[in-house]
């Protein structure tokens, strides 16, 4: 089986705790980029570990969903003995919140279809037994190349 | 791969209805100030899919400035 290393090719990487790491790779073959979020399990913390694997283990559940209406999907989900990690296709774009802080203000109308798509990807993960419990504009991404018309 | 306009990122939190039944009472779950008076234990009820739907409302109001 091949190795993360043998297939992606490091690009650039950035700490945001001394245990999260978010690194941008490009895979050898086509030259896609994926952005890698791996947590590291600190040592001499009863449970961490369990914790960090509960929390993998949440985040890739919905890559069970065949064709998610606008719910971000992970490549791959993995893990070794110290290290859980998920591998996200890497797209241009920010959180509806800095989108609001470039633009200034979002038209009613494009509101609407951001709700619309909001309720679509919510009506999807409900139809499942799956409750989000943490919907908040930082949770929204927004395409900046696309808008909220592509679906 | 195709391009979609908006997603919803970060199931960190997320949970089955099941779980969310058995959740301890007064137990804060999720994001200040967008929070459902469930999440925020301030009611008896448990948390549930109508959660989600009350925080879409402070979610639309957060864009336009």
């Amino acid at each position: 089986m091949e190795t993360l290393q043998q297939k992606f090719r490091h690009n650039q990487s950035y700490f945001l705790q001394p245990r999260q790491r978010r690194i941008l790779v490009k895979k050898k073959e086509t030259g896609e980029r994926f952005l890698l979020k791996s947590l590291t399990e600190q040592k001499g913390v009863s449970g961490d570990a369990i914790q960090k694997k509960n929390t993998v283990q949440k985040r890739g559940r919905h890559r069970i969903f065949a064709r998610p209406p606008n719910i971000a999907r992970p490549a791959l989900t993995f893990a070794d003995e110290t290290t859980f990690s998920i591998l996200y296709p890497y797209r241009r774009g920010s959180s509806s919140c800095k989108i609001c802080e470039v633009k200034g203000a979002i038209a009613p109308d494009e509101t609407l279809l951001y709700v619309q798509q909001v309720l679509d990807a919510l009506e999807y993960i409900h139809a499942r037994g799956i409750i989000h419990c943490d919907l908040n504009p930082n949770n929204i991404y927004i395409n900046e190349r696309t808008g909220p018309g592509a679906s | 791969m195709k391009e979609r306009g908006l997603e919803l990122l970060d199931f960190g939190l997320s949970m089955l209805e099941e779980e969310a039944r058995k959740l301890p009472e007064g137990r804060i779950v999720g994001t200040m100030p967008y929070l459902s008076p469930e999440q925020m234990g301030f009611t008896d009820f448990k948390i549930d899919p109508r959660s989600d739907l009350f925080c879409v409302e402070p979610c639309s109001l957060a864009l336009p400035r």
